[in-house]
């Protein structure tokens, strides 16, 4: 035992233990009766450190506890080195932990008199080793910055590295003390230049002068251009190579030029004709600079490739070498042979798999040319498809037969050929018995459940695949990190029947130990704990690590997750290290755009509707705050300003009045919307996001304009990967103003209630399948969405409102990416009755002949809330919002809107070329007075095409749409025949 | 300025002044890639004959070899060669027992070895010599010329009483030590690739 007291000591003494040098110890463990954990003199009192002491007071010493500590402690990447002390301390031992902060280097600082500019020394530093090397790499980047020097001319350049430890925070700087010296001058210029007899010629100007600074870089550059010129000149195999000695001062070099003109290479060609466009590439002597058998061997390959995708089958290619007098010539002789055409394309003797079904694997085509690599390859496809259906010793030969030319009509050199796949199917192969060894985790009847394979059923080695990639993941998910699972198939009966058996070697199970979480700074531990599935004592899965990842990421807290298993102590425990590294939390965007599409517009004294053209510029800025108080809780505002054209527009007293010559302006900011969102995930610890958003929004529309404030609240839920479900409270306030049509033609519930408040619950359920939101190509959205409006709960009108979309997309091709999309959208409405005195303009109310007040009945809608259809989401053959019956036009062509809606699309999507692609559709649709008045047969059509460009932020779409039946706008007034929309994202 | 200068002179002494009283029994020798080494690893695999310093080679040497060792887990674990079977484990567990000469139980002991951490170092050896037999095989594939010019270069292992043995009777010696040591610098420079794309750290036992 040593001997109490407190004798220190300088720990310089220290720093020679030996590895035998350290705690004898005794053959009884001590007890602990103290821990304590310092860091550069103060005792850590941080909960995460302390979490990972795995050594308590009270406990007996345990060697392997300590040694657990210490992994955990070195694995938060904070520390170079934990040191665990032991003291006698009343009857026991104290235990002291001394933790070492490591000093990453943060920082690269260059001192002294540098000759070069920093900015290049850090730039050739940073490209090697980042912008903060490790600090054991501090010899490796001094002798790069050494050789920098030398290569830039100062051969004479002192540089030193050295580590300077920063404190509080711990970090370091890799600091360098240069001295460059003078910078050599070339003194003298050596240039040698031989051709490919090793006979001097005249040097030509390499680019190197005497007098200039030497510089490495600029030296080889300068050759570079020599060599280039010389190639250009017909030397393809041109070298030119330098060397350098300076004088001791370090002041002069001298630089010495190699110059290799090599031959001047001609290549030729004879026999069968290469168009020119193809001969550079396909010999690329130039290119490579060199003219060596492999790369004209290569060549010729390449040629005769080339010949055989198109047809020639036979092609042959030799090349020849000819030097004289310093000059190589190399002569490719082609000798392209008939060209094969396809005449037909014939499966014989399949039994099993229909004609049709083989013939869709094979990529020749009849009229194609005929090219052994794809032949071969569909009869591969072919015999990959028998094994999948168990036929086992299926064999798929391929013929090419001749057609004879009887009649003269194929032209010369070409031949006609039927391609034929004779196929030799032999007896199927079926699954007699699945067996498994091994397994002592999961049971028969677990490991059943995961085969894709059963007795009885055709044999294929794709399912025993699967199934054996099943069980893999199963016991991966139990923490069976090292799990083997190898299937073996014996055939019997002449190879009918296929015995299988998995022999599984489980390996041990990895526990999970600690989860340790760092580089959060303003999330909260429970924020990240809540996404993570893995847990201490439970086993390390697979999936449950992979989507805790994802979960994670998802937040959109952080700019990087990382997950990692850190093993300690040898046994099957593992500490999980959760690193995550925060986004900025404040976010901002903004953005601009340019919105074009038809509207109708009054004209002339009678106001009738025109469609007109327009665009609409538009801009938005975005601020949001993430993550508030560490909760994943969000805050955003969000505006959204266009610029619209001014409009003749009827006054109150029904005169029309020419915004844009009464204002002296044509445009104006006179759309706009600002929300305001508060976000709350997983409120009171349950499931479901709360959504607090506050709108302010000024909308023009095609027979009005309004202004809305809304206050709204929602509560939403996933329900799994596919299935979503919202519900929502919403307070709005809606004024209608500049209406394009006279009181006499505004519906009365607009005429009651110009400005009306609105109270109503909603929910929504959600099923989404697509691939991606913006722009998908596989999958369905559906949308089912019912709103309640009623004076009971505040609203001064009251109506049910149901809105249902469906939309479906397929993807037809995969090579030229080729979409189908569907899409339905039914909507029915319904008004509660409503008796509401007339009131005059001073608000007294109105009593009739008899002197009883006049009261009106309402059961509408207001305007914001009725349906309308027509434009460039909807039918595009239609301005916006013009889709309607005769109930729901007023006489001057403007759309009152109404209770009911339809609205089918159809709508292929085809990549053309790069980010370009094209669309051709039918949409059709009507809007209709009554919910009961839904009749499909007075759908409206139009039909179009137009073009998509996939940029970054989504598509950017121009269509253009064409009504299918053209009718009167107005009286005497045609529809037009098209309309041109502009704008971003799919229609759907 | 003198902030820092301070933080410095605290940090410096609390590295420095140790209670003599107090006893080092741990501390971390080397990190490869974040992972520790400590002197109580060192210490057992020392007993357990898995790292061999040479006499007097101290710390630095077997810390080396323990790196190396770490190394090779890593490259295991990335590709994992077949789990060793029950009975291959049992056998490895009593060669290392063995090589302890009866003091396993001391060693268990003062180093902090359990039962369980026996047999994993004993499953690590097998899937290293598992994955570096995959990997590398057992014997080089030599040309007659290189067999030859092993032959000629080390005459000293082919001469017995003053005299060198013909080629055609050495040859099946002279293959097997060429291809031994073929193998050998396979093997080394797969080490000097393994240390130069892994961040190691050896730590100095600075107090």
């Amino acid at each position: 035992m040593p001997k109490p007291g407190a004798r220190w000591a300088l720990g310089i003494g220290h720093w020679a233990l030996g590895i035998f040098c350290c705690a004898p110890v005794a053959a009884q463990s001590p007890l602990i009766t103290d821990v304590r954990v310092e860091q550069e003199g103060r005792v850590v009192s941080e909960r995460l450190i302390l979490g990972l002491i795995e050594t308590t007071a009270g406990e007996p010493l345990s060697l392997s506890e300590v040694r657990e500590t210490i992994s955990h402690l070195t694995s938060l990447n904070r520390f170079e080195d934990v040191q665990v002390y032991q003291e006698p301390a009343g009857g026991g031992v104290r235990l002291r932990y001394l933790l070492l902060p490591l000093h990453p280097v943060d920082r690269m600082e260059f001192r002294g008199s540098l000759g070069l500019s920093e900015d290049e020394i850090r730039r050739v530093l940073t490209e090697r080793f980042g912008a903060a090397p490790p600090a054991g790499r501090i010899e490796e980047v001094t002798d790069v910055l050494r050789t920098l020097y030398r290569g830039r001319g100062y051969p004479g350049a002192q540089v030193t590295g050295r580590i300077e430890e920063t404190h509080a925070p711990d970090r370091a700087t890799m600091a360098f003390e240069v001295q460059s010296g003078a910078r050599a001058v070339i003194a003298r210029l050596e240039v040698d230049e031989v051709d490919s007899l090793d006979r001097r010629v005249a040097a030509g100007d390499v680019g190197v002068r005497q007098g200039d600074s030497y510089d490495n870089a600029a030296v080889l550059q300068a050759l570079d251009g020599y060599t280039a010129s010389l190639r250009a000149r017909g030397y393809y195999e041109a070298r030119a190579l330098h060397s350098v000695s300076f004088e001791p001062a370090g002041t002069a070099a001298t630089v010495r030029v190699a110059v290799d003109r090599g031959p001047l290479v001609i290549i030729a060609f004879a026999g069968d004709l290469l168009p020119p466009a193809d001969r550079e590439r396909l010999v690329p002597v130039r290119a490579e600079g060199s003219a060596d058998e492999d790369l004209l061997e290569d060549a010729g390959f390449a040629i005769e490739e080339y010949l055989r995708a198109r047809g020639y089958r036979d092609a042959a290619v030799e090349h020849t070498r000819a030097e004289k007098d310093g000059t190589l010539t190399i002569t490719f002789r082609v000798d392209r042979g008939a060209r094969y055409i396809v005449d037909d394309v014939v499966v014989a003797q399949n039994e099993a798999i229909p004609a049709v079904e083989l013939l869709r694997l094979v990529r020749v085509e009849a009229g194609g040319p005929f090219v052994d690599r794809v032949v071969s390859a569909g009869a591969a496809a072919i015999r990959a498809l028998y094994r999948a259906r168990g036929f086992t010793r299926v064999a798929v030969q391929s013929a090419a037969i001749e057609v004879p030319d009887v009649e003269n009509e194929t032209a010369p050199g070409t031949r006609r050929v039927v391609v034929r796949f004779g196929i030799t199917e032999g007896p199927p192969t079926l699954v007699s018995s699945v067996r498994f060894k091994g397994q002592t985790v999961l049971t028969e009847a677990q490991l059943s459940g995961l085969m894709t394979t059963a007795p009885g059923r055709p044999y294929s080695e794709a399912d025993v695949t699967a199934a054996r990639d099943r069980v893999d993941l199963e016991y991966r998910n139990r923490g069976y990190e090292s799990v083997a699972v190898e299937p073996s198939v014996t055939t019997t009966d002449s190879g009918t029947r296929a015995d299988i058996v998995f022999t599984i070697t489980e390996g041990p199970q990895v526990i999970v130990d600690h989860v340790i979480i760092i580089g959060n700074e303003r999330t909260s531990v429970a924020t990240i704990e809540r996404e993570l599935l893995i847990k201490p004592g439970q086993p390390l899965g697979y999936s449950a690590r992979i989507e805790s990842q994802q979960r994670l990421a998802a937040l959109g807290l952080f700019r990087r997750v990382a997950i990692e298993e850190l093993r300690h102590g040898g046994e099957p425990r593992r500490d999980v290290l959760v690193q995550v590294e925060e986004a900025p939390p404040t976010t901002i965007g903004y953005g601009g755009g340019v919105e074009g599409g038809t509207r109708l517009r009054p004209t002339g004294d009678s106001g009738q509707a025109e469609e007109r053209f327009e665009l609409a510029p538009r801009g938005f800025f975005e601020v949001g705050r993430r993550n508030l108080w560490g909760k994943n809780r969000s805050i955003n505002l969000f505006g959204r300003v266009s610029l619209r054209s001014r409009d003749i527009v009827l006054s109150e007293g029904g005169e029309r009045i020419d915004r844009a010559s009464a204002d002296g302006g044509g445009y104006g900011f006179n759309e706009y919307r600002v929300l305001a969102t508060y976000r709350e995930p997983k409120v009171f610890d349950g499931p479901a996001d709360v959504l607090v958003t506050g709108i302010l929004d000024q909308a023009i529309r095609s027979s009005f304009n309004f202004i809305t404030r809304e206050a709204r609240a929602e509560a939403g839920l996933r329900v799994g990967p596919r299935y979503s479900v919202a519900g929502r409270y919403s307070y709005e306030h809606t004024r209608l103003f500049d209406e394009r049509f006279t009181d006499a033609e505004k519906p009365l519930i607009d005429r009651v209630f110009p400005q009306v408040r609105i109270s109503k619950f909603s929910s929504t359920v959600i099923r989404d399948t697509r691939n991606d939101a913006l722009d998908p190509d596989v999958g369905s959205l559906l949308v089912a969405d019912t709103q309640l409006a009623a004076r009971v709960i505040g609203s001064e009108v009251g109506f049910t409102r149901t809105f249902l979309e469906g939309f479906s997309f397929y993807r037809l091709s995969a090579a030229r990416r080729t979409v189908l999309a569907f899409g339905a959208r039914v909507g029915a409405a319904h008004g509660f009755r409503r008796t509401v005195a007339r009131v005059d303009p001073t608000g007294r109310p109105i009593t009739g002949p008899d002197g009883a007040p006049i009261a009106d009945v309402v059961q509408d809608l207001p305007a914001s809330e009725r349906f309308f259809a027509g434009g460039d989401t909807t039918v595009r053959g239609f301005s916006l919002d013009r889709l309607g019956t005769d109930a729901t036009i007023s006489p001057t062509g403007f759309p009152t809107g109404g209770n009911g809606v339809v609205v089918l699309n159809t709508e292929l999507r085809v990549a053309l070329v790069g980010s370009l692609g094209g669309v051709a559709f039918v949409d059709a649709g009507n809007v209709f007075l009554r919910a009961t008045d839904l009749d499909l047969g007075a759908l409206r059509a139009a039909a179009g095409f137009g073009l998509r460009y996939r940029s970054p932020i989504g598509p950017i779409r121009l269509d253009l749409g064409f009504k299918l039946d053209r009718r009167e706008l107005a009286p005497g007034r045609l529809e037009r025949r098209s309309v041109l929309h502009i704008s971003l994202g799919q229609a759907f | 300025m003198i902030k820092r200068t301070l933080w410095l002179c605290v940090s410096v002494a609390s590295f420095v002044v140790v209670d003599a009283s107090q006893q080092l029994i741990d501390r971390v020798v080397a990190r490869v890639d974040g992972y520790a080494l400590t002197l109580s690893d060192l210490r057992m695999a020392i007993a357990l004959g898995i790292v061999q310093p040479p006499p007097g080679g101290g710390e630095a040497v077997g810390t080396d070899q323990l790196v190396d060792r770490q190394l090779v887990l890593a490259e295991v674990s990335r590709f994992a060669p077949p789990e060793p079977s029950p009975a291959a484990l049992d056998r490895e567990v009593a060669a290392l027992a063995a090589q302890t000469g009866g003091r396993l139980p001391d060693i268990m002991t003062s180093t902090g070895l359990t039962d369980a951490r026996l047999r994993e170092i004993a499953r690590d050896n097998l899937r290293i010599e598992a994955y570096v037999s995959q990997r590398f095989g057992t014997s080089a594939q030599l040309t007659e010329e290189e067999v030859l010019e092993y032959y000629r270069f080390h005459p000293e292992e082919f001469t017995r009483d003053g005299r060198l043995t013909p080629f055609g009777e050495a040859e099946p010696a002279a293959r097997q030590r060429a291809a031994a040591e073929r193998r050998a610098a396979t093997l080394a420079q797969w080490m000097r690739d393994l240390r130069a794309r892994t961040e190691v750290v050896v730590v100095g036992s600075r107090q």
